[in-house]
């Protein structure tokens, strides 16, 4: 609790807010844009927040974070495409709500309903992490080997419909996280003689080239550029009381699923929602309505959309294990301020921890006055042709990777990280374990040499230690429920 | 470009990379078995790249499935784009220690806008406002020479 009151001090600090406002700011962008996501958009801000304070920084990034989520639900009302994909669900009531003339009720149903899922999943973050932590502070070497191995295996469960492709893509991650130093005796490995790899590939470069550069390149070859002519209607924005008493028990339950459901590693705010989405219709007096523009649908979808956010800071700041690509580049982020997200982060830097959470509840303030307040100019974002933001992203990437150690090297990493997401990415590769691996490389390896010399080189160690062995069982498990569900659906299909 | 299949190719190309680090990796100092050496982890991922894209060729060849990987042909406007697009940004980096940000991004802005299909007049005006902006945030807010 003391921990809790330190982290109010941003609270008073007006810069602290100008920080969440241009973070909200970009978030909203990055959101509302079609094919723009809050990864990229964290990607490519994570190396220019080097060169503000820590506070400063995580100001900006949960400001984009939190908006980013919120502002995927504009397209998905105003023109039935999600921005994001936590706010697929949105589509189905707020698009018909937008339809009879209501986009300005739905705009403004969203933003409240984003306020309300991210406070009360800030709050679950606030009560729970803390115990959470301290339990998992009995890691030894073992188990902190097993979290990496399991993190990945998260992130490679998630990310792609081939295992084996999520699994060579970790494997990759792994593979350029041992350029470098070797992280125990110092031994130089893959460096090719070349002094600049001697600290290792940085894997902002590497995160920039793989989620900004690749995306647009992606874009390019997959779209002609286009974007929405014409201004959009907005009316009302504000519900009445009445309608606000009537959705107050649908935004508790989407608040409730969408945190609970972003607290488990893999699943985030688009499987949060759909099920908030269902339960709320089940539950419902007027579940006819769910689907042809029911304000309950759009609070149930929009709520758990953005809990979500919260439930998944509880693993990831807790643990160090990401929910999806979003918290895997949030994990980067923390690290490049000397924050290690786990258990650890807790008792070295609980200050710090209070921090996030205030900053994140800011954010979700913020988040909730732009979209009420700007709810007329938002709607014009999806104005904005493709071109003009693909050539700004691309020097934004160029310049933010070189930013971080003022070195072109970074900048040739990230340019053939680009090129290699992009090649990749065709063929159906999934980026998102690549990234995590390559973070979580050195921890794994570093845990399991101390673990083995521990053990006095006995591998055992890994079977006879309780919370090892879960933590491997929980691997093993999310590799083989994709590949059983991939048989069985295929069996049901012959 | 004809049929390529993808997955048979990128599996091939991972075992190879997988062997390499195998081959690199054994020159490492060993360690012993108490204490594991440089060499260890790396071989162990080797191992593993190795098995996985012999795993991704061999499932593709058998399931016979065979990817389109570039539904577009060579000249396609969007490839041409793509390549230019990259040519640029090596030039922009090749220039870097060779030439000051505010005359190595201007041009490349330019060019870039005009490759993505932006009016001249607007890429002009859109390559200097753009070049302002980042010198004033990068050169004037983080005090970092670009």
């Amino acid at each position: 609790m003391a921990e809790l009151v330190t982290g109010v001090a941003p609270l008073l600090d007006p810069t602290t807010w100008l920080y969440v406002a241009l973070g909200v700011g970009l978030g909203i962008l990055f959101g509302a844009l079609p094919g723009f996501t809050a990864t990229m958009g964290l990607a490519i801000l994570t190396p220019l927040t080097f060169w503000v304070q820590p506070d400063q920084a995580f100001a900006m990034l949960f400001g984009l974070l939190c908006a980013a989520i919120f502002s995927g639900g504009i397209p998905a009302i105003l023109i039935n495409t999600p921005g994001t994909p936590a706010s697929i669900a949105t589509t189905w009531d707020g698009y018909p709500l937008a339809q009879q003339g209501q986009a300005g009720l739905a705009l403004g149903i969203n933003a409240l309903g984003a306020f309300c899922g991210q406070m009360l999943s800030i709050a679950v973050l606030a009560l729970a992490a803390f115990p959470l932590a301290a339990f998992a502070l009995r890691f030894g070497p073992s188990e902190y080997f097993a979290l990496a191995i399991f993190g990945i295996s998260m992130m490679v469960s998630i990310s792609s419909r081939s295992l084996l492709k999520g699994l060579l893509m970790g494997a990759l991650g792994l593979a350029v996280s041992m350029v470098g130093l070797d992280p125990i005796v110092g031994y130089p490995r893959f460096t090719f003689g070349t002094p600049a790899f001697l600290d290792g590939i940085s894997f902002i470069p590497v995160m920039v080239g793989l989620f900004g550069v690749a995306e647009v390149l992606v874009q390019m070859y997959a779209t002609t550029p286009h974007s929405i002519k014409g201004p959009v209607r907005i009316e009302r924005v504000l519900p009445s009381r009445a309608e606000l008493r009537g959705l107050a028990g649908h935004a508790v339950l989407g608040s409730a699923i969408g945190t609970g459901v972003g607290i488990i590693p893999g699943a985030g705010g688009d499987i949060g929602s759909i099920i908030a989405w269902g339960q709320s219709r089940r539950l419902s007096r007027l579940r006819d309505r769910f689907g042809k523009g029911s304000l309950a649908g759009l609070t149930a979808s929009c709520t758990a959309a953005n809990a979500a956010i919260g439930g998944a800071m509880v693993t990831m700041l807790t643990l160090g294990i990401p929910g999806d690509s979003a918290s895997a580049v949030l994990i980067g982020a923390l690290l490049i301020h000397g924050l290690q997200p786990g258990p650890l982060l807790f008792r070295d830097h609980p200050d710090m921890v209070a921090h996030i959470v205030v900053l994140l509840a800011m954010a979700s303030l913020v988040t909730m006055l732009f979209g009420l307040i700007g709810a007329r100019p938002l709607a014009r974002i999806l104005q904005i042709r493709d071109q003009i933001l693909w050539g700004l992203i691309l020097i934004v990437c160029v310049l933010g990777s070189y930013a971080l150690n003022q070195s072109v090297t970074d900048v040739w990493v990230m340019l053939l990280a680009g090129l290699a997401g992009f090649v990749l990415r065709k063929a159906e590769f999934p980026m998102g374990p690549l990234v995590l691996a390559l973070i979580l490389g050195p921890m794994a390896e570093s845990n399991l040499r101390r673990a083995l010399v521990l053990s006095q080189g006995d591998l055992s160690i890994l079977v006879t230690r309780p919370l090892t062995v879960i933590f491997l069982l929980l691997t093993a498990l999310s590799l083989l429920v994709p590949v059983v569900s991939s048989w069985r659906g295929r069996a049901k299909a012959v | 470009m004809g049929q390529l299949n993808a997955d048979v190719a990128f599996g091939l190309l991972f075992a190879a990379l997988g062997v390499a680090l195998l081959g690199h990796s054994a020159g490492f100092p060993p360690g012993t078995p108490g204490v594991p050496g440089p060499g260890f982890f790396p071989m162990l991922v080797g191992a593993l790249l190795c098995l996985l894209g012999l795993g991704l060729a061999a499932g593709s060849r058998r399931n016979g499935a065979a990817i389109q990987y570039w539904d577009k042909p060579w000249g396609d406007p969007a490839i041409v784009r793509i390549v230019t697009v990259i040519a640029l940004l090596a030039l922009y980096i090749l220039v870097w220690e060779r030439v000051g940000f505010i005359w190595r991004t201007p041009p490349l802005l330019f060019l870039l806008y005009l490759v993505l299909g932006v009016h001249w007049i607007r890429s002009l005006i859109l390559a200097v406002a753009v070049t302002g902006v980042l010198a004033g945030v990068f050169q004037g807010l983080f005090s970092l020479r670009l």
